[in-house]
C-alpha cells in the first residue's frame, strides 16, 4: 500500500522519466535559420524592364551577384536547417555504454534569381521554394553530445566565400587551376548552395 | 519522499542550458552611415573607402565595379534535458552593395533590410 501511495502523482511521473532515460538516449531538435526569409511573391510584380537599382531597393543586396556576358545576374536565398536525432540503446553488457545516434536533416530552401542585361534591365527573374533532404548520419560515442550528424555544412559554410578571400590563394591545386572558372569571384556565374561539386565548372576540381 | 528529492535533484543536476554567439565579415560602419549620405554621381570609390573600410568581395563587371559589404552574426541556445533536447541557431546577414561606373564614381547603393545591431 505504501508502494502504491509512492508510486502516484509526481512519482510516477519521475519513474517514468527515468524509464524513457533508461530505454532510450533521448532525443533532440535543431534548428538552424541562415538568414531571413524571401518576399517570394513580390517576385511576379517586378516587372521586366525594370532597372537593377529597383530591385536592390525592394531587396536590398544580393546574396550572391556575378558578370555575365552582355549583364549580371542577382541571387537571393534563404535556407532553414532541421535535423531530429533519436538516441538508442544497444544490446548488450557493453552496449549500454555506449550513446548511439541517428540524424536526419531537411532543408528549406527559398530562392530568387534576377537577370540583367547589359544596361541593367531585368530581363528575367523567378522565384522557388522547396524542401531538400539534407542527408541522415549514425553515431556512436561515449560522452552525451547534441551535434550535427547529417551533412548540413555544405549549406552553413556556402555564405562564407565572401569572408574567405585571401585563403583562395592557399587553395589545393585543382581548385588553384580551375580558379578562372570559379563561382566565388561573381566574374563567372553564381550557383545554388549546396549544388553537387560532380557538375558544371566544378568537375576540374573533383579528387575522386 | 528523499528517493523523489534525489530523483529530481538527479534530473535537475544532468540537464543544463547554453547560449553562444559570434560575428564573422566586416564591421558594418554602414549601419553609421544614413544612406543619402551616399549620393549617386558625386560620391566616389576614395569615400566609400575611408568611410567604411575595405569591402568583403570587390567585383568587377563589364563596366562598373562593385563593393560588397558583408557581416554575419551566429546566435544560438540550447537546452539539454537528456531525454529532450533542443539546440535552435539563427544566422542573420547585414550587407551593403555600391555599385561605381569606370571613373569610380557612385551608381546605386543598397542596404540589406536585415541589419546587425551595433
Amino acid at each position: 500500500m505504501r508502494v502504491s501511495r509512492y508510486m502516484s502523482g509526481s512519482g510516477r511521473a519521475v519513474s517514468a522519466l527515468f524509464a524513457i532515460t533508461a530505454l532510450t538516449s533521448g532525443c533532440a531538435y535543431l534548428e538552424q535559420d541562415l538568414g531571413s526569409p524571401l518576399a517570394l511573391d513580390q517576385v511576379e510584380q517586378t516587372e521586366a524592364g525594370s532597372h537593377y537599382s529597383e530591385v536592390l531597393t525592394q531587396f536590398g543586396p544580393p546574396s550572391t551577384m556575378t558578370a555575365l556576358p552582355g549583364g549580371l545576374a542577382f541571387q537571393y536565398e534563404y535556407i532553414r536547417l532541421v535535423e531530429w536525432q533519436w538516441g538508442l540503446i544497444l544490446p548488450g553488457e557493453i552496449g549500454k555504454w555506449i550513446k548511439a545516434v541517428y540524424g536526419t536533416a531537411n532543408a528549406d530552401i527559398e530562392l530568387m534569381t534576377f537577370i540583367f542585361d547589359a544596361d541593367g534591365m531585368l530581363r528575367s527573374a523567378d522565384a522557388q521554394q522547396w524542401t531538400a533532404d539534407a542527408g541522415a548520419g549514425f553515431s556512436f560515442s561515449l560522452i552525451f553530445s547534441v551535434g550535427t550528424l547529417t551533412d548540413i555544412e555544405r549549406y552553413t559554410e556556402s555564405s562564407q566565400a565572401a569572408h574567405n578571400w585571401g585563403v583562395a590563394l592557399t587553395a589545393p591545386p585543382l581548385d588553384t587551376l580551375n580558379v578562372r572558372n570559379s563561382l566565388e569571384t561573381g566574374l563567372n556565374g553564381f550557383e545554388l548552395t549546396a549544388t553537387t561539386p560532380r557538375a558544371g565548372q566544378h568537375t576540374l576540381e573533383l579528387k575522386n | 519522499m528523499t528517493t523523489r528529492l534525489f530523483h529530481l535533484s538527479f534530473l535537475l543536476l544532468i540537464s543544463g542550458c547554453a547560449n553562444y554567439g559570434s560575428v564573422d565579415g566586416v564591421d558594418n560602419l554602414w549601419r553609421e552611415v544614413p544612406m543619402e549620405q551616399f549620393e549617386v554621381g558625386i560620391t566616389t570609390q576614395t569615400d566609400v573607402l575611408e568611410m567604411l573600410g575595405p569591402p568583403s568581395q570587390l567585383i568587377k563587371l563589364d563596366d562598373q565595379v562593385v563593393f560588397y559589404y558583408l557581416a554575419q552574426q551566429n546566435k544560438g541556445s540550447g537546452v539539454i534535458l537528456i531525454v529532450w533536447n533542443k539546440v535552435d541557431e539563427k544566422r542573420q546577414y547585414d550587407r551593403a552593395i555600391f555599385f561605381f561606373d569606370n571613373s569610380g564614381v557612385l551608381q546605386d547603393v543598397a542596404y540589406s533590410k536585415e541589419a546587425i545591431a551595433r
